[in-house]
């Protein structure tokens, strides 16, 4: 995603605000203004070892001159956020990306907000609760963590009082998401981010309620990373008009892999934003990645961007 | 209203009986205005583009990525929805090498739009996100290169849109047609039932009919049987509207067959308000309908200088609509067969007009209507200039 400007920033702060989450400001070199963002932008970050995490922006957007970032220690991170944790100091310098935005806050003034977060994943939700204070829009936050210790902001959130529900784990158990979601509110959208079981399980809830509801973000604040979602699994597709099947490997994209069988798909841009390598499904469940597709074509499952989609099936037959 | 366009190809004598003070020296517009194609070419550049057109509803692009093509005069438009739910209105027209984003009439959901052409994307917001490929001469900045956007706004679920970029402001052009309107709030109204009609006419006539009732004993039986036709009345405007009401008889509830509601009475509005049905021309191109318990829209296109499309839509509260078993066809049922006798009416007229013998006419003192719509007219065609029309007089004056 070479579109997106690259930055060298500075640490100028760093401080731990839960258990194993650390927070960490950035500003330019001169402290000048840094480019605008919107609730729910994140940063891509290059890191030494040349991994590539994203962390959800969650100071004010009012804030022209320092962006800030909230890492969680994972425990089974591939050296990401232990280096984020152990190694950065303030005064370093590292090369982020962005802001961009996969979860904007998209929401009607007379609509009602509803938050859910999961741990790290209030990150993106803050400057969301933030706007929808000032806007005037109702708004309310459900906030799971494993315990009190390990959530970051509480502090902060307390202030909002009955507005906020912090649900840790240890005292309360899991969220109740059939109590929450069970029946469909009218006027209402869903806000959610935090570990993908506590996703797949709002996704499913989610379903009878109006097309558009729910806005989720998956790979916000580094909890699960983009690198790590793009290279998972390997599968078949079957060229059905070319009469070819063969194997996506780990890594390798569908456009590459039937490259390699001599089907040659034009592609432009290859990372899934020009929508030059749209094809057809004819069966399977892509697994999209792109940033073109709106709502409907992604949930029908009809076309898909074969440069950068991957398959949730272990097969998909496309026409091609 | 603020620039000054060259004038049509029509004679100032013609045009200024049309102007005459007294209604009863005035006489109609030229066949001319109606037949010819280069008048038609002069109103799509002068008329359409420089007024605020309306182009369809708020839920024609409903959801973030909805994207719409239109065309307003002889302008390509792209509609977008952004994720925050602003509306977005561009020149149909790529900035690379002038590709259309998306066919006249074609929607798409997604989440960037994309011209079919070498492959660059924006964002819903106009923005160059990517000039795919594009092989960096020298000093290319994304920047310098959006979509770019024409005025548009939202006004009770309707898309207006000012191609010209220099009509007055939009709150000027509706002027207290934003009060009278109110209290329908048809802001949230749903589409209970579309209608469109493809007519052998010019799209003057069609307005034209609309702003009067003389006809109403001749062609419509159904109407008169709820509505007797001489209690049409006039109303104060202040913007580029005209408009009047027809009374109920006592014991008619609504315009049906029977009568008869099918629906609710909005909640909005008054017992006396609830008694008319009122009628608004709002310049150039919509018909809006506003009865105690429906909404009903023309959306006018010309088409060719004999042909016009139509669409006819009914719109109800959400609550109505969404109630199990609810029925639009009371309303439209009605409407169409009295469409229909509009329609016939103005595609003679066009062909009365296609005759040798076709003269401008009187107006009768019922067509104030007309003649204040073709004096906004032969004021454009003299001046190049959209003034707002005439007051009418239509019976009592009577203020809602
Ligand atoms: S090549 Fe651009 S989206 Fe796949
Ligand atoms: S004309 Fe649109 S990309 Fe070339
Ligand atoms: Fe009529």
């Amino acid at each position: 995603m070479s579109s997106d400007p690259e930055l060298t920033l500075e640490i100028t702060g760093a401080a731990l605000v839960a258990d194993g989450v650390r927070s960490l400001r950035l500003a330019r070199g001169d402290r000048a203004a840094l480019p605008g963002w919107e609730p729910g932008a994140h940063l891509e970050f290059d890191l030494p070892n040349g991994q590539i995490r994203h962390y959800s922006l969650c100071n004010e957007t009012t804030d022209a001159n320092s962006y800030e970032v909230a890492v969680l220690l994972a425990p089974e991170s591939r050296g990401g956020s232990e280096y984020i944790h152990n190694d950065l100091q303030v005064g370093d310098l590292v090369t982020v990306r962005g802001p961009r935005n996969n979860f904007p806050f998209a929401i009607g003034s007379r609509e009602r907000a509803l938050f859910i977060a999961g741990g790290i994943g209030i990150t993106p939700i803050l400057p969301m609760i933030r706007r929808a204070h000032a806007e005037g829009i109702e708004w309310s936050l459900v906030y799971g963590g494993r315990s009190r210790e390990s959530m970051a902001y509480l502090e902060q959130l307390q202030h909002f009082g009955s507005r906020v529900q912090i649900v840790p784990q240890d005292e309360l158990g899991h969220i109740d998401l059939q109590t929450l979601l069970g029946v469909p509110q009218p006027d209402t959208k869903v806000f959610c981010c935090g570990p993908s079981g506590l996703l797949d399980a709002v996704q499913q809830l989610c379903r009878t309620w109006p097309d558009g509801t729910l806005h989720l973000e998956r790979f916000a604040a580094g909890s699960l990373d983009a690198s790590v979602q793009a290279d998972a699994g390997t599968f078949t597709v079957v060229a059905e008009r070319s009469g070819v099947t063969c194997e996506v490997g780990v890594g390798e994209s569908i456009t590459d892999a039937l490259g390699r069988a001599g089907i040659i798909v034009p592609t432009s841009c290859r990372e899934g934003i020009c929508g030059t390598c749209e094809t057809k499904v004819i069966a399977g469940i892509p697994d999209h990645r792109d940033f073109l597709l709106g709502d409907a074509d992604r949930e029908s499952g009809a076309t898909m961007l074969i440069c950068v989609s991957r398959a949730k099936t272990p097969e998909l037959i496309l026409d091609v | 209203m603020n620039t000054s366009l060259p004038p049509a190809p029509l004679t100032k004598s013609e045009l200024d009986i049309v102007l005459e003070e007294r209604l009863s020296d005035a006489r109609t517009l030229p066949a001319d205005a109606y037949l010819s194609q280069e008048i038609l070419d002069w109103e799509r550049k002068n008329l359409l583009e420089a007024a605020w057109v309306c182009v369809g509803r708020s839920s024609d692009v409903a959801k973030a990525g909805d994207q719409k093509a239109v065309r307003v005069g002889t302008q390509g438009v792209l509609l977008t929805r952004d994720e925050s739910g602003d509306l977005h209105a561009f020149y149909n027209a790529c900035r690379h090498r002038g590709h259309e984003l998306l066919a006249v009439g074609q929607c798409a959901n997604k989440k960037l739009v994309q011209c079919p052409y070498h492959a660059w994307v924006f964002g819903l917001n106009g923005e160059l996100r990517s000039a795919t490929q594009f092989m960096d001469t020298e000093n290319f900045n994304k920047e310098e290169w959006p979509l770019i956007e024409v005025r548009s706004v939202e006004w009770f679920g309707w898309i207006f849109i000012n191609a010209s970029g220099d009509a007055p402001e939009f709150s000027e052009w509706v002027g207290n047609l934003t009060e009278v309107v109110a209290p329908w709030d048809p802001t949230d109204m749903v589409i209970g039932e579309s209608h469109s009609y493809t007519l052998k006419t010019n799209w003057k006539t069609v307005i034209e009919n609309y702003l009067e009732c003389y006809h109403c004993p001749s062609i419509h039986p159904e109407l008169c049987r709820v509505a007797p036709p001489e209690s049409a009345m006039g109303l104060h405007q202040t913007g580029m509207w005209l408009g009047g009401g027809l009374e109920f008889r006592d014991d008619a509830d609504t315009n049906s067959l029977d009568g008869r509601s099918g629906g609710d009475r909005i909640a909005g509005i008054s017992d006396e308000q609830a008694r008319w049905t009122l009628y608004f021309m709002l310049a150039p191109n919509l018909l809006l309908t506003l009865q105690p318990d429906y909404v009903m829209t023309h959306r006018l296109v010309p088409l060719s200088p004999g042909e016009t499309w139509v669409e006819c839509t009914w719109y109800f509260p959400r609550e109505v609509a969404e109630r199990p078993g609810f029925d639009p066809s009371f309303a439209a049922d009605f409407w169409d067969i009295t469409n229909k006798q509009d329609f016939a009416a103005c595609e003679s007229v066009y062909q009365g007009m296609l005759t040798d013998g076709y003269r401008p006419g009187p107006f009768d003192e019922r067509e104030d209507g007309v003649r204040a719509f073709q004096a906004q007219l032969a004021t454009a065609y003299l001046t190049g200039r959209w003034e707002k029309p005439l007051q009418i007089s239509l019976g009592a004056s009577h203020v809602v």
